[in-house]
């Protein structure tokens, strides 16, 4: 094993050598690669959209698009106006006009419901009419006052179009089902796509402008719904990139600069960190992956995995290069000592990640599919370009470094006296920290409310918040009964089984959670058995024989109302069953859709239930992502643990590797747990960071300590020549990183301050692992021996 | 050759003559809809069966069967009462309708289960009609002043010369479209392809009509209509069979009393 090693080291010195003297072709190759990839970077596709969350031919995709195409968009847009006086000539003019521009000039919709074309199902003398609410148009008070009594009897609009007291109204928004520009490519393969990230925000922006014009002191218009929260969300993060990126890399700059007092030092990781997040990026948008919520991590995960690989060879050169006065020398023997970890931190990492790829969440497999290849083009370039680029631009000398080499020294010193003398001190401090970590574990949250990523003043979150306070809802939850049979839904006992669901269901209340309304066909009979008995309240039942079903909903559909389409099937075998909730954690909803499907599956024996939908989907998939991350993350790390056995060569050492890289994942979670963040969507993607991190660290200080005491024969001696050679270089990295993730805290979205800081906290935390607890444990199991007598034998 | 001014003149007064003899292609279509309408009156009354089939995605199908009456009227839209057969739930159900040539035709519904016969209004025409992608709009007799017309040109359709005719709803506020352009071939004046364009003008449907056979030696009634809808994948056939002409039908066939009558 040591002779492989020591035949890796050579052929880096070579490959580091090759480099140097073939400078041009050297940087060609790397040119060869990057450009290819470069000109990739056009085909890159946006994918915020939940259904990116599915691999294409998943079933629960397949259903959901079914139902799209059957019902329509399931998910809406709600805005809501809230006035002293609704029903009054001056605001339902506005009102009036405020519908018909949105209609006419917001790209993308369905169609609209509000006051003045909400159902009216009426009964007079022997005619029945089916008209929208505000057909004529009112002309006095008492005109007026009519009106508002029919509404306060018809239940279709409380909660939907009106709140109780009749101070809130609402145009209920529904977007295209499909991108309309896909219709065509439908026909063929029979589903639809959904509307781009373009087209949701073509949508939204119209509607905001309209909304701001219409906007005033008495007409006070809140807008909300699942498009609008995505599209805020996307604007947000959009925004805070363009502040957030350029301070990181001044972040990165600075702190380079600030430790290695060196242009190259300073241009030479950027250089690398960029070409390979460009390229990793290239591969994605060759591979047709697209960039969605979770493969929006790349540059974060690029940028720990470039600055480390080349920080840790230029680490090593500049002392190199200040005691021989040789570029070419230093590089070889940097690479000689560095280059082997570097790739097996490579590896490591990538057959990590590479587990990934049975994720059956698509983005998560994607990213096992970006992220390998990221990590060895940010090598390859590393190990080319830098002995390159040292070749090619000269190298100042410096007159004398030793003052800050001396106190980091000292620091180093003092470090060694404590771990290698006082181990059962620093093990037993470890052990306390892990105890309050396993504490907090406890009380972390498995949650996702992206809401809640919003600062709490958002104009988004005071909409909402507002909208769910009177309206009662602003997230739809869907469910299909499938009679399986033709004219199944004409069955009295079905409906009336239906009207017992809905009512059982519009009382629900558990937590923060609530339905505000529940839209079913029973709705549909009630209102029109009512009309046609003379708009007698006490018709406004459910009629008892088939036939009369039958022929009412027939009656229903022939009177011009196109409302069915979005509540039964052609066949009248199905039917959606929708419910408006309010915005709360993904949690929350989960009890509500397993109650509801536990309900209907005892109220409709022998029909099939599906919960679909949007959120629906979104409540099982979280439960997926968080599953197959967790699994994923498990999975990668005992794969990485078994690579460090086989590649540090030491089979004690590698077991002993997992604590240090389970330590700092183990506290992260403690502290998400104390500070109350919850493990969400967001927090949940650091774990791949986190991995290729600790790993890294872990693999360049075991690697360097096993050298040494290979060596010296000395746990002590090992520990404090593997600190003063690669602890520069992790402590290096591991400011440079740190400083520039709490760049994130800029942000504002809780989401991005969350994650930057974990991070940020996770690279120190694994850096303390690395340099106090593993030289406490290793000199308790590797004692000193003799090893002069060794050497000479061999 | 050397132009004098005299040939400019005579040449000016031959271009103002083209103008004032070329119509508009406003007056054209108007024309082209009221020519079809004198082809497809004087027919007096007819009966005919009909059976719908509804595709919808993957191909799944259900059917309906109905009977239609239809008596003209003079200076006024049609007469119809519509029977419906199936689905069995429905048996029995009957549609009488006094289309108008202006302002909102008159329909009445007769409900076996209820006994009763309802008036239902007329207004909104968007409807799908039985869950077809046929709307209301689409079943109603054609009457000349219900629309404003544009004639496009002529394209040849499957061998035939055909005009091609843009409509435009009257009453756009309670029509489901923006405009529909039909072809009519220029012998017959036959539809034999129309398209249906939706308020935002994306096209919604896609109808093909096709088996014309001729009645009386003079009208000519399509057997089959195909209506694609672009938008939802879903399709549906009217297959029609059974015309009968001048069977002697009279107003009384076409009144409330004579829907609870229906067999």
């Amino acid at each position: 094993m040591n002779a492989l090693k020591k035949l890796c080291n050579e052929i880096f010195g070579g490959i580091a050598r090759w480099s140097f003297r073939h400078k041009w072709l050297a940087i060609c190759i790397v040119l060869a690669l990057f450009i290819p990839l470069v000109l990739q970077l056009p085909k890159l596709t946006v994918d915020t959209s939940n259904e990116s969350f599915f691999r294409p031919d998943d079933q629960v995709l397949v259903d959901y698009n079914e139902f799209r195409n059957q019902f329509g968009k399931d998910e809406f847009i709600v805005a809501a106006i809230s006035s002293p006086a609704i029903f009054d000539l001056d605001f339902i003019s506005k009102l009036r006009d405020l519908h018909n521009e949105i209609e006419a000039k917001v790209p993308h919709l369905d169609e609209l419901t509000s006051l003045i074309n909400v159902r009216n199902t009426r009964g007079e003398a022997d005619e029945l009419d089916v008209e929208d609410f505000l057909e004529k148009w009112p002309t006095d008070q008492s005109d007026l006052d009519t009106l508002q009594k029919r509404a306060g009897e018809n239940t279709l609009y409380e909660n939907f179009i009106l709140n109780k007291k009749n101070t809130f109204t609402s145009i209920m928004i529904k977007p295209l089902a499909c991108n309309p520009n896909s219709e065509e490519i439908r026909q063929d393969e029979g589903t639809c796509q959904p509307m781009t990230n373009t087209q949701n925000r073509e949508m939204v922006m119209a509607l905001s402008s309209i909304v701001k014009k219409y906007n005033k002191e008495d007409f006070r218009i809140y807008v909300s719904g699942m498009p609008i929260v995505i599209e805020y969300l996307n604007i947000t993060l959009e925004k805070d990139l363009a502040i957030i990126i350029p301070m990181i890399f001044l972040m990165v700059i600075i702190f380079l600069g600030l430790l290695f007092k060196r242009i190259t030092g300073v241009v030479y990781p950027v250089l690398v960190f960029t070409i390979s997040l460009v390229s990793a990026i290239g591969v994605q948008a060759l591979l047709g992956i697209p960039m969605t919520n979770i493969t929006t991590i790349l540059p974060s995960f690029m940028l720990v995995i470039s600055i480390s690989d080349s920080v840790h060879i230029l680490a090593l050169f500049y002392p190199a290069y200040q005691r021989t006065g040789n570029r070419e020398e230093a590089i070889v023997a940097a690479m000689k000592h560095s280059g082997l970890p570097v790739l097996m931190t490579s590896v490591t990492t990538a057959g990590g990640l590479v587990s990934f790829v049975a994720a059956e969440v698509a983005p998560i497999a994607d990213l096992g599919v970006v992220t390998p290849i990221g990590v060895f083009l940010a090598f390859v370039y590393t190990v080319l370009l830098i002995p390159a680029l040292l070749a090619v631009f000269p190298v100042k000398l410096k007159e004398s470094l030793s003052v800050k080499i001396a106190t980091l020294d000292k620091i180093f010193a003092q470090i060694v006296s404590i771990t290698c003398e006082r181990q059962f001190v620093v093990i037993g401090f470890f052990t306390l920290l892990l105890g309050l970590a396993i504490a907090g574990i406890a009380q972390l949250r498995f949650e996702h409310n992206a809401l809640k990523w919003f600062p709490k003043d958002s104009e988004i979150r005071l909409a909402t918040e507002k909208i769910d306070q009177e309206m009662k809802g602003t997230v739809s939850f869907d469910v299909v009964i499938d009679t399986g049979t033709v004219d199944g839904l004409y069955d009295p006992a079905f409906i009336n089984a239906l009207e017992t669901v809905a009512n059982k269901f519009s009382q629900y209340q558990a937590e923060e959670l609530f339905v505000g309304k529940v839209l079913s066909l029973a709705t549909v009979l009630k209102e029109t058995n009512r009309a046609l008995h003379e708009n007698e309240q006490k018709y406004y039942s459910i009629p008892t024989n088939r036939e009369l079903i039958a022929q009412e909903l027939f009656l229903f559909q022939l009177s011009g109302s196109d409302d069915l389409e979005g509540l039964v099937d052609q066949q009248f075998s199905k039917t959606r069953f929708t419910m408006h909730v309010p915005y709360r954690d993904t949690s929350k909803y989960k009890n509500l859709v397993k109650d509801v499907k536990a309900e209907m599956a005892r109220q409709f024996p022998g029909s099939t239930i599906s919960a679909t939908g949007v959120n629906s989907l979104f409540v099982e998939i979280l439960n997926n992502v968080m599953k197959t991350m967790l699994r994923s993350y498990t999975v990668a790390l005992l794969l990485i643990s078994a690579l460090m056995i086989i590649m540090l060569g030491k089979f004690r050492m590698g077991v002993l590797s997992m604590i240090p890289n389970l330590f700092p994942i183990i506290v992260i979670m403690g502290i998400m747990g104390w500070f109350g963040i919850p493990l969400d969507f967001g927090t949940i993607l650091i774990g791949s960071i986190t991995i290729g991190l600790v790993v890294d660290d872990t693999i360049h200080f075991l690697h360097n300590f096993g050298r040494y005491y290979d060596e010296y024969g000395d746990p002590t001696r090992a520990t404090n020549r593997t600190l003063n050679t690669v602890g520069r270089a992790m402590v290096v990295t591991s400011l440079v990183l740190a400083a520039g993730f709490l760049c994130d805290l800029f942000s504002e979205l809780t989401l991005n301050k969350y994650s930057g800081s974990l991070i940020a906290a996770t690279i120190l935390v694994a850096l303390i692992a690395d340099f106090l607890l593993i030289p406490a444990i290793l000199s308790l199991v590797y004692k000193k021996k003799n090893v002069l007598n060794k050497v000479v034998q061999a | 050759m050397k132009v004098n001014n005299g040939t400019i003149v005579i040449c000016l007064i031959f271009l103002q003559c083209v103008c004032v003899y070329a119509q508009s292609p406003e007056k054209k279509g108007l024309e082209i809809a009221l020519e079809t309408d004198k082809r497809t009156s004087g027919f007096g009354d007819f009966t005919a069966e009909m059976k719908m089939v509804l595709r919808g995605k993957g191909g799944r199908e259900s059917f309906r069967k109905i009977r239609v009456r239809t008596m003209e009227m003079e200076n006024d839209g049609d007469k119809s009462l519509t029977i419906f057969d199936s689905p069995p739930d429905v048996k029995g159900t009957a549609l009488l309708v006094y289309t108008h040539k202006v302002g909102d035709d008159d329909q009445w519904l007769y409900l076996p289960a209820l006994k009763r016969v309802k008036r239902i209004s007329s207004r909104n025409k968007t409807g799908s009609f039985m869950g077809s992608e046929f709307s209301f709009e689409d079943m109603g007799s054609l009457e000349v002043e219900k629309y404003t017309y544009k004639f496009l040109g002529t394209e040849t359709l499957k061998k035939r010369v055909c005009f091609v005719l843009e409509r435009y709803p009257v009453d756009h506020k309670n029509s489901g479209y923006s405009r529909i352009v039909s072809w009519l071939d220029t012998r017959e004046y036959r539809a034999w392809k129309e398209e249906y364009y939706d308020k935002r003008n994306k096209l919604l449907k896609n109808l093909v009509l096709n088996d014309y056979r001729i009645y009386l030696e003079k009208y000519w009634m399509a057997h089959t209509m195909k209506m694609v809808n672009h938008q939802n994948g879903k399709e549906t056939d009217l297959n029609w069979s059974k015309f009968s002409f001048r069977t002697g039908l009279s107003d009384r066939d076409f009144n409330k009393n004579s829907l609870k009558r229906v067999k």
